[in-house]
């Protein structure tokens, strides 16, 4: 039912942003105000770009476009399927948020240049990595994708800066020399590295050990940005230490881009009955239940707000893989749609954190005592993507949680349904206290003020009045990511919204 | 015109000779003309050059009598696809003769300028002439000069450093040098002839006996010391760190190559072409030192501090990945060894482009702080944008990322790797990449993230006629990763004939 349409638009996608990079980096210095906004007009140009797509995606076309041969019999191939299409929309979405989060964010802060060009940078890598053709066009974008996020990460320029980015960069390369293997091996193997809908390996032709060292080879490969335990180490240090903004990509669709090379492996390179056949799918679901359960844990005990989110973040990474895995329709809807909620949730509690940093300068949740009185937008925003991320219905955790829970009943394994409750009362377990300190505690100036005066009401600091709410462009983002937390999950069955995509998607893999 | 690109091959050796002679004597009363003449005759030679690659794509091979005497009494000049090598060595080098200009002004004596020009040039005639001959005296005639050359240009600073890294560099260049001559003195035993192909031809019609397999060894052992493979790799970190900066970048770019290209010409061009001897042995020990190579010299690069000292241990590991992908042949089946030979044949052109980006680049940078440790250059990439931002992708680069040069070599030495059945060498290739780009890291980390110190504050930007060659090399590391196929053009016909296949080959699934 699908038909491959020769296309500009994925070049489009892809260049856009490379133009405005270059163009915000070119600028002069007294150009310094315009800078954000061009990263904003770029991520809506891409997201823009990318919608044109979304109706013929939807009825089934594959929108393509052969780029050039970089080695002879491999091309540079932009393919455009639902799969993709879901990535690049969450990518999009999240930046043009995200960048404008870091107008207000970075004002005053060094290196803008180098900060918002290589944002805008970042999107047209990721949106490459979404619309790759094949694995070799997959893998150039990756790694262009994750070399030039280290400018970002360790944009603070201190020595924990510094070495956070080099944790980073080496848990990456090793992560993406395996993933250089299996692609090199895959081709041996198969020839062709074509992002096929029936996959491109067989058991019968290729035998069951060289496929396991397949299977494995990309499984830490991509795990390691994916961030499945053990090969997490980098998350928890390089988010807390990035620009808000950025830890809000890092986290909302950096990582997924991770689970974004799973799923291109389990679903397009071996397709999902050499994996059934093979017997890896359900490891593979062990392992993440392990990373759900215990970065979850990990998490209770983190006071740094971004580091406590790094974490949920791991913990969710492992939903997207579990769904993915299970290799049931629904539990594939679930995982893939858990990419774009993921990004929408995470991508605003991360914008909240940053505002709070930016605003009052605290990081820790136990310095958090009554801000939500101090930035209520921002904290009410943030109790919603909290719920949802914990899965109260009808936000759009709840719905991802929902699909995984019915694939896993499907697959006929209870234990991952309980390990999906687990990790939601958890969840509650460590982000109500944070709404709570920040809504119904009584903030240091209010304990101060009643030991002195007695009459609270009147102590409140006068200026901390007068800096109630962030800067509208700070408040704009977080507001709009919220109430995309809120419709998309309301409405999730309408036409053009991520689940109709999944759907579409989904259904030329799993039958 | 086709008769003109008949002479071409010689000409070059010819045009880098006479302006190496003539050098002293045009630059007699105005030292510093030297520079231009030295440009000129590079140019000229790069002409020269052109014209016979040109004509070695569209006519095939080209054979030339020198004095008209024919082979094998007369000496053949025989400008085949490996010579394809010498368009790389006179473009590398009019570009480092033009850096030269500000750098080596700044670093010797005015009076010596010409002694400068006169030794790189002789250095280059050397390289040329090793690439096109086909004669074996004549190969080691030609490996001299430039061995010579290559040792008076490490010491022509005269620190007393760089006089015990050039000794150094001596000794062990003297005895690679003997060992090579005793490997063409005993093949003169065997076969009687000096010419290359006659010599294979005459190869084919004796027993293999332990002569042949001596002599073999000898050109292996003399080759692999020139070409700095583990562990006789020893003399090359000192050397290459120490000598001025465009010598370093002509020495780590060009003349390891040349031990690559005497492994290439002994044991393809004679031994495989003779075919009377399994040398599988021989290069499946070769190919397990490359491995070695590669993760020794990416690991004690990690240690340095001294910037120039960390490309020179990287040369090391990089020799290590050419050696593996030409390592990987078979005698009986020689389509098994394509594209691991593909991908070496790329890396020569790759590394030597992207090191000497890498050089070029410290050296600018030494040029204008007079700094040469990591710890002293903090913060100079806000400095220096332009020649900093070029170290960074020459750095990508050499570390494999894609879409960057470095990567195309990668992938071919990798799959060939995996495809001949050897996966542990592709996973030292794969592992020693790791550590390169860890320590290309640091000094990333260095140069752009950190504060300047105090003497980096007053720095600015480097000359332009340094900047000029940057670029284009820098550009290039870029230009020939996304379009790979136009260097994989002249090398995969290079790779086919190497081993015996029609130049049209095609390996089975594109």
């Amino acid at each position: 039912m699908h038909e491959e349409v020769s296309s500009i638009l994925p070049v489009l996608a892809v260049s856009i942003p490379v133009l405005f990079s270059i163009t915000i980096f070119l600028l002069g210095k007294e150009y310094d105000c315009w800078r954000g906004w061009l990263a904003v007009a770029a991520s809506a140009v891409t997201l823009f770009i990318v919608l044109l797509m979304l109706p013929g995606s939807l009825k089934g076309t594959i929108f393509e476009t052969h780029l050039m041969m970089i080695v002879p019999g491999i091309w540079m191939f932009l393919r455009v399927d639902q799969l993709g299409l879901v990535l690049a929309l969450g990518a999009a979405t999240l930046w043009f948020l995200s960048s404008m989060h870091s107008i207000g964010y970075m004002e005053g802060a060094h290196a803008q240049k180098r900060y918002f060009s290589f944002l805008t940078l970042c999107l047209a890598w990721t949106v490459g990595v979404a619309v790759s053709g094949n694995f070799f066009t997959y893998l150039i974008f990756y790694e262009l994708f994750s070399i030039s996020t280290y400018p970002l990460i360790v944009h603070e320029e201190t020595p924990d800066a510094l070495a956070a980015g080099k944790k980073y960069m080496i848990y990456i390369l090793v992560g993406s020399s395996f993933v250089l293997f299996a692609i090199i091996y895959t081709y041996f193997l198969a020839g062709t590295l074509t992002l096929s809908q029936a996959g491109i390996l067989s058991l019968a032709e290729h035998g069951r050990v060289p496929l396991l060292i397949l299977f494995w080879s990309y499984m830490i490969g991509f795990s390691v940005k994916a961030a499945v335990m053990p090969l997490h180490g980098w998350v928890p240090d390089a988010h807390p230490i990035a620009p808000a903004p950025f830890s809000a990509i890092l986290s909302g669709i950096m990582v997924a881009v991770g689970a974004f090379g799973i799923m291109r492996v389990v679903l397009n390179v071996f397709g999902p009955t050499l994996v059934q056949e093979l017997g890896t799918g359900l490891i593979m679901a062990y392992i993440v239940s392990f990373t759900i359960i215990v970065s979850s844990i990990l998490a209770l005990d983190q006071d740094n707000l971004k580091r406590r989110l790094a974490y949920s973040t791991i913990g969710q990474m492992g939903y997207i893989i579990l769904g993915t895995v299970l290799l049931t329709t629904y539990s594939v809807w679930g995982g893939v749609l858990h990419i774009v909620n993921h990004a929408f949730m995470k991508g605003t509690l991360f914008l909240c954190a940053g505002t709070i940093i930016k605003q009052t300068g605290k990081k820790n949740v136990s310095e958090m005592r009554g801000i939500g009185k101090k930035l209520p937008i921002t904290m009410g925003a943030f109790t919603i993507a909290a719920l949802g991320m914990i899965g109260v219905p009808p936000l759009v955790g709840f719905i991802s949680k929902w699909y995984l829970c019915i694939g896993s009943l499907e697959a006929g394994e209870i234990i991952f349904v309980i390990v999906l409750l687990i990790s939601s009362l958890l969840g509650a377990a460590y982000f109500l206290p944070i709404v709570y300190t920040a809504f119904f505690q009584k903030s240091d100036e209010e304990v101060l003020g009643e030991e002195h005066g007695g009459h609270a009401a009147v102590a409140v600091d006068p200026k901390g009045k007068k800096q109630l709410e962030a800067p509208r462009v700070m408040v704009v983002p977080v507001v709009l990511g919220a109430m995309g937390v809120i419709i998309v999950g309301l409405f999730a069955d309408l036409r053009y919204f991520p689940l109709s995509i999944v759907k579409v998607a989904v259904s030329f893999f799993v039958k | 015109m086709a008769e003109f690109a008949h002479h071409c091959p010689v000409l070059m050796v010819i045009t880098f000779l006479a302006g190496a002679v003539l050098t002293p004597i045009v630059s007699k009363s105005k030292k510093k003309f030297s520079f231009w003449w030295a440009f000129f005759v590079s140019l000229l030679a790069l002409l020269f050059s052109s014209c016979a690659v040109w004509s070695l794509y569209t006519k095939g091979p080209i054979s030339y009598w020198l004095g008209g005497w024919e082979p094998p009494y007369g000496i053949e000049i025989y400008f085949d696809y490996i010579s394809s090598i010498t368009f790389l060595m006179t473009v590398l080098g009019a570009l480092i003769i033009l850096y030269s200009k500000k750098y080596i002004e700044h670093d010797i004596k005015e009076e010596k300028l010409p002694v400068y020009y006169t030794l790189v040039l002789l250095l280059l005639c050397g390289m040329v002439g090793f690439s096109i001959t086909g004669d074996m005296f004549n190969l080691y005639v030609f490996l001299e000069i430039l061995s010579l050359s290559g040792y008076a240009l490490i010491a022509i600073t005269e620190e007393k450093l760089t006089a015990m890294a050039s000794f150094k560099y001596l000794v062990m260049g003297a005895v690679s040098s003997m060992c090579v001559l005793a490997g063409v003195a005993l093949l003169y035993n065997v076969t009687g002839t000096l010419n290359m192909s006659d010599m294979a031809l005459r190869l084919q019609q004796f027993e293999p006996i332990a002569t042949s397999y001596m002599a073999l060894c000898l050109f292996v052992v003399g080759f692999c010391v020139k070409a700095a493979m583990f562990p006789v790799h020893v003399w090359l970190p000192d050397a290459h760190a120490l000598a001025p900066s465009p010598v370093s970048a002509l020495l780590s770019g060009l003349v390891i190559k040349v031990g690559i290209v005497g492994l290439l010409r002994v044991i393809y061009g004679i031994y495989r072409l003779g075919g009377a001897i399994d040398f599988t042995t021989v290069t499946n020990f070769m190919g397990w030192l490359a491995a070695i190579t590669v993760l020794v010299g990416a690991f004690f690069a990690f240690f340095q501090d001294d910037i120039k000292m960390i490309f020179a241990y990287s040369s090391i590991s990089n020799i290590g990945y050419i050696i593996m992908g030409i390592s990987l042949i078979s005698f009986t089946q020689p389509e098994r060894g394509y594209l691991g030979m593909v991908g070496g044949l790329i890396h020569i052109f790759n590394h030597a482009i992207i090191k000497s980006t890498l050089f070029l680049c410290a050296g600018a940078i030494i040029y204008k702080t007079g700094f040469r440790k990591l710890s002293d250059l903090r913060g100079i990439g806000k400095k220096m944008p332009i020649t900093c931002g070029a170290l960074t992708i020459a750095a990508l680069s050499i570390a494999g990322i894609p879409p960057t040069a470095g990567f195309i070599c990668k992938w071919f030495i990798v799959l060939g790797a995996i495809e001949f059945g050897r996966g542990i060498w592709a996973a030292a290739l794969l592992i020693g990449a790791i550590f390169v780009f860890a320590y290309y890291i640091k000094i990333v980390n260095a140069i752009f993230f950190r504060e300047p110190a105090e003497p980096i504050l007053e720095v600015d930007e480097a000359p332009l006629s340094m900047l000029i060659p940057i670029v284009i090399l820098a550009i290039s590391c870029l230009v020939f990763g996304v379009f790979a196929y136009l260097p994989l053009a002249v090398i995969k016909p290079a790779a086919a004939t190497i081993l015996g296949l029609p130049p049209t080959y095609i390996p089975p699934g594109g």
